[in-house]
């Protein structure tokens, strides 16, 4: 349980330097973060939300503001033209500004873990949000989280060494005919 | 093999073989499989099919796909099943999915659940992750079948011909591909006793 609260999300603030935060949440409420034994386990199975929050700031209304606050500064600073690292600045500026008018876009997935097969079953199909969670899992449990795939699943079978030497040496079967070829 | 990311890239074909392969057995057998290690079921494709080769795609949307005279068109041209809607009837029990062949991914699942999530909170979990694990131990055994097929001799000499008649249309000479199943099952059976036997002498 120590391990698990100690990555639980962590609030995402307008002047927080990162644009998205992840974490551990309740599996019945995304924005319970205060996680006990009971919330987490039911018998054989540990059950967790991967909460993901972002900073999503609409690309018209950031240009926008960008534009205005530009003018601003070249007219206060009399100057015509403002150098990259102004430039830079002055987004980071605008950007924290614009988010204290937003809320963070939340979303959250489910991840229930069978501890005595050790098979976890996560509940999202995005190569993205797969990699949030082997890293918040790995962090978490010190245990790596390996996706199922053919090779793995062939794996799993207990294959023997000239088994296994056999499946990577494997090659494409093709029903393809001379017939429809030609 | 155990480099365990190159594990994860390893042969991603062989999920599309597989599809092929619990399409090629539901047909032949009219949808009644009989997986080694776990009980009789019926699983049949349905709705939508998708059948690549490289960059070219075929797409069969029909309620029997499978059946499709351009799905098997598709599958002489070289191209393998990517990724199909499964139905699958295990005693009372009926799941339906959507099977992406390149990761074994399971999507937009259909479980037969009765208690709703308002219900006693970890009898609706307890449920679901039952009937979820149910799937899982049949899709397991029907994998296990696919990959000792897959891994014999037999799977270029006796069931790709076989799987070709049945691309063009020509009659299944079922006898010949029981037997070589059958077979198979004989030696893994013998091997497993051998191992078991090795075992208790050890002890």
């Amino acid at each position: 349980m120590k391990r698990i609260r100690a990555s639980v999300i962590q609030p995402l603030l307008p002047d927080d330097d990162v644009a998205e935060r992840h974490g551990w949440t309740s599996v019945e409420d995304p924005f319970d973060t205060e996680l006990d034994h009971e919330k987490v386990f039911f018998n054989e199975y540990l059950t967790l939300a991967m909460r993901v929050d972002r900073w999503v700031v609409p690309g018209p209304l950031l240009k926008a503001h960008l534009r205005e606050a530009e003018e601003k500064l070249l007219e206060k600073k009399s100057l015509e033209r403002l150098g990259r690292k102004a430039k830079a600045d002055l987004k980071v500026m605008v950007l924290k500004k614009l988010r204290r008018q937003l809320v963070p876009v939340t979303k959250s997935y489910d991840l229930v873990w069978n501890v005595n097969d050790g098979v976890a079953f996560f509940f999202s199909h995005s190569n993205k949000t797969h990699e949030l969670v082997q890293e918040l899992f790995e962090r978490t449990f010190k245990l790596r989280l390996l996706v199922e795939s053919p090779g793995t699943a062939a794996d799993r079978r207990g294959l023997v060494a000239e088994e296994q030497r056999a499946f990577a040496a494997l090659e494409a079967t093709s029903l393809a005919t001379m017939e429809v070829a030609s | 093999m155990k480099d365990l990311a190159e594990l994860v890239e390893l042969n991603r074909f062989v999920g599309r073989e597989f599809l092929l392969w619990l399409w090629f057995e539901s047909e032949l057998y009219e949808t009644n499989l009989r997986p080694t290690n776990a009980d009789a079921c019926a699983l049949w494709l349905e709705s939508e099919l998708t059948l690549a080769s490289e960059a070219e795609e075929t797409r069969v949307k029909s309620s029997t796909p499978g059946l499709a005279p351009e799905a098997k068109q598709a599958l002489r041209q070289g191209k393998l099943p990517k990724q199909t809607k499964l139905r699958l009837v295990w005693g009372e029990l009926e799941y339906g999915w959507k099977m992406n062949a390149d990761t074994l991914a399971i999507a937009s699942l259909k479980i037969p659940a009765q208690l709703k999530s308002q219900d006693d909170k970890y009898e609706a979990l307890y449920e679901r992750m039952r009937l979820t694990e149910s799937l899982e131990t049949i899709l397991d055994a029907l994998y296990a079948d696919f990959i000792t097929l897959r891994l014999d001799v037999a799977w270029e000499n006796v069931i790709v011909p076989q799987m070709r008649r049945w691309a063009r249309g020509q009659p299944v000479e079922e006898g010949k591909y029981a037997a070589a199943k059958a077979k198979l099952k004989r030696t893994k059976t013998s091997a497993k006793k051998g191992a078991s036997l090795e075992g208790q002498v050890a002890q």
